[in-house]
């Protein structure tokens, strides 16, 4: 359970992984909250409903890789590499943010910016991937707190050539990255084979972005709102197996009293934005959720059946992807955090008499 | 499976109002957000999961069932918002009537509603009365701090007997306590003056048995003119003339505020006098937001079904699912099957 240490089996998949808002449930928009994820300890920690039972199932797998790309400091690697053991989640690759360094060494755009430094980490992980398996598949999983979409999209049309060189070093200028950032990105690079390896890019819609800030993707990025639409997804494409929807469903059953008519909205949900077929969809209410903890709260093989009757396909999933317009992408998302960081500000409440209507007996 | 009582869990039928589906699918939204009661969104459901898209919402706290009739686009007629309502109450009401939900919300009109709920949900009672309930706001009352009181019936139904108006006395009261916690919520009849024997003959009727009900804090008859002064929590009067009276208060209502714009637009010396008048102005438009306070129910019915003011905003939605969740979170219908079913038992 080292950190940094592979399984001797190949690689035949990885999981790429963020961890602050994705995996964990973290709060860093206000001081409390940053001075609690820098303080707690690794068992302290709380995940995101199901993303525990998500992760651990994925990394079971000895032919899967678990690499985890942070923003956090390098200071909490110990506390995470002690979580991780503690959720017993298999964790290949842990790469963190250098703070301190980058502090020492005045440059104060490091500390805020995400693409250069997470763009860098995903193509240097990837060479040392590469050294095992040079084509092997991955599935991303971020959120919506930042621009996570935009970084994996970027990361598979670099490594395929979508993107050349000389567009990513401008927009690598654009979002202020320093110069030998830019260097080291485009070395990491060019030591890679062109090969996009991104099969999927999950973001975890953990502040309830609207599932309409992601069209702009193309397809390309699939908005989930919970672990259990992740794992239904994983499994309707083949890329998981039951067990992994079954331990989703017993973590969010058993320790978040997530109730039948829950799952079921989250499932119906999942198929009518197209993150499953309604048929793999019925399949999973009628077989799988009913031998998982759910059936112990009503989820039975019978109510399986009515969720399954109701569940209908979405939109058709994209098909080979283009390059995107990272540069409006990248200021929209710019945008968006700013109307997000004002709208927190404001009271997030029906005004009048909604107070008197909502009051406690 | 047996549903979980605890969050309620609402119906919305978003086909119906002036401002379908939009402001019905905002306000379930953003409940769901924030973790308000469990909401089930009726109408167009590809319609509905487009416009759901752009606001953001929590799938496990929100559903959708598709009525199978597309929602009329926005500026629709009339008849077309008729139509698509026409579609999909029945199916909100079949799923309320089924157990799956606790409670419904429309705005489509209560002369609409009233006749398709009483198809599918049975009464408290077999001879009970159902009628439709509407809020209107009055100077403050002694006995409440809730600044709206109920009126009984709005339905537009012909004029009912005098054991009806005493049985929606009864209802309207129960309501009442189960809202704003007054233990006696002070009941009076509407009528041509303050004497027993002024009005028509089912309301002097109605109003010798209300008198000699414990039960119900009766306190007389009120004009018209009495209503907006705040003597009565609940008044009580026939379908037709509760349905006119709230159109004529809406409409005053409307023609006030919509008098204070004009004067705020044509003159910088009426626009400072309304500056000077700023508090005032400011009660006058809280008394105009009224109709956002989240509707009122149809009483007699085993379901709450509570109807919304056609022109609902987002607000008015947001309010109503609150209101039917304090009302299941009270347990109203279960009170007023028992408090029927001692009435009954007293015949």
């Amino acid at each position: 359970m080292a950190a940094e240490s592979a399984p001797a089996v190949a690689p035949a998949v990885v999981y790429r992984w963020d961890l602050d808002k994705t995996y964990l449930q973290t709060e860093f928009e206000n001081l409390r909250g940053l001075l609690r994820a820098a303080t707690e300890g690794a068992g302290a920690r709380r995940t995101v409903p199901g993303m525990q039972a998500l992760l651990t199932a994925l990394s079971r797998w000895q032919p899967a890789r678990i690499v985890v790309v942070s923003g956090s400091p390098t200071f909490l690697r110990e506390r995470f590499e002690e979580m991780f053991r503690l959720h017993g989640v298999r964790c290949d690759k842990l790469v963190l943010k250098d703070f301190v360094g980058a502090v020492a060494r005045g440059r104060f755009r490091t500390l805020k910016a995400q693409l250069p430094y997470k763009l860098r980490a995903h193509l240097e992980t990837r060479n040392w991937l590469a050294g095992e398996q040079a084509d092997v598949p991955e599935i991303c999983f971020g959120d919506d707190a930042e621009i996570d979409a935009l970084v994996y999209c970027l990361y598979a049309d670099v490594c395929s050539r979508r993107v050349d060189a000389t567009r990513l070093r401008a927009l690598l200028e654009q979002t202020g990255a320093y110069a030998d950032e830019v260097a080291a990105i485009l070395q990491a690079l060019s030591r890679l084979p062109r090969h996009d390896p991104v099969r999927r890019v999950f973001i975890h819609l953990d502040g309830r972005s609207p599932p309409a800030r992601f069209h702009a993707y193309r397809g390309r990025a699939t908005a989930t709102f919970d672990a259990l639409q992740i794992a239904v997804s994983l499994v309707g494409d083949g890329l998981a197996d039951d067990a992994v929807l079954r331990a989703v469903a017993d973590e969010l059953v058993g320790e978040h009293r997530i109730d039948a008519h829950a799952l079921a909205g989250s499932l119906e949900d999942a198929c009518r934005r197209g993150l499953c077929s309604a048929a793999a969809g019925a399949r999973v209410a009628v077989e799988v959720l009913p031998t998982s903890a759910a059936g112990g709260i009503g989820f039975d093989a019978e109510f399986g059946e009515r969720v399954g009757k109701r569940l209908v396909d979405g939109p058709a999933p994209a098909q080979a992807p283009t390059p995107l317009p990272y540069e409006e992408l990248f200021a929209a998302e710019h945008r968006f955090a700013r109307a997000r960081k004002l709208a927190r500000r404001a009271a997030e409440r029906v005004p009048g008499l909604g107070d008197f209507l909502s009051e406690d007996d | 499976m047996s549903r979980r009582p605890d969050p309620a869990t609402v119906l919305v039928d978003t086909c119906g109002g002036a401002d379908a589906p939009l402001a019905a699918v905002r306000a379930a939204a953003r409940l769901s957000r924030s973790g308000g009661p469990n909401v089930i969104l009726v109408g167009d459901a590809a319609d509905l999961q487009r416009r759901l898209a752009d606001v953001g919402y929590e799938p496990m706290r929100l559903r959708l069932v598709d009525s199978g009739v597309p929602c009329p686009p926005p500026g629709a007629d009339h008849i077309a918002r008729q139509a698509a309502t026409r579609a999909s109450l029945p199916a909100a009401l079949a799923i309320l009537a089924a157990g799956e939900a606790d409670a419904l919300i429309t705005a489509s009109e209560p002369q609409v509603v009233l006749p398709v709920a009483r198809e599918h949900l049975s009464p408290l009672a077999p001879d009970a009365p159902v009628a439709a309930a509407g809020v209107f706001p009055t100077m403050p009352r002694s006995s409440s701090a809730d600044p709206l009181a109920l009126l009984l019936d709005v339905s537009g139904e012909a004029a009912p007997t005098a054991e009806m108006l005493v049985g929606q006395a009864r209802l309207g009261a129960i309501y009442s306590r189960v809202v704003t916690g007054v233990r006696q919520p002070q009941v009076a009849l509407l009528s041509t003056g303050l004497e027993a024997e002024d009005g028509p003959p089912a309301v002097v009727a109605a109003h010798r048995a209300l008198r000699e009900m414990p039960e119900v804090r009766f306190v007389g008859n009120l004009r018209a003119i009495d209503l907006p002064r705040g003597y009565a929590d609940v008044v009580i009067t026939d379908g037709f003339t509760g349905h006119a009276v709230r159109g004529l208060l809406e409409g005053l209502t409307e023609l006030t505020v919509d008098a204070a714009r004009y004067a705020w637009k044509t003159k910088l010396t009426w626009r400072v006098g309304l500056r000077l008048l700023s508090q005032g102005v400011g009660m006058l438009r809280k008394v105009s937001e009224f109709k956002e306070y989240g509707g009122a129910p149809l009483l007699g019915l085993k379901g709450l079904v509570l109807v919304t003011a056609p022109d609902s905003d987002e607000a008015a939605f947001g309010n109503a699912i609150r209101l039917a969740a304090k009302c299941v979170r009270r347990d109203l219908i279960g009170q007023l099957e028992a408090a029927v079913g001692e009435s009954e038992d007293g015949r």
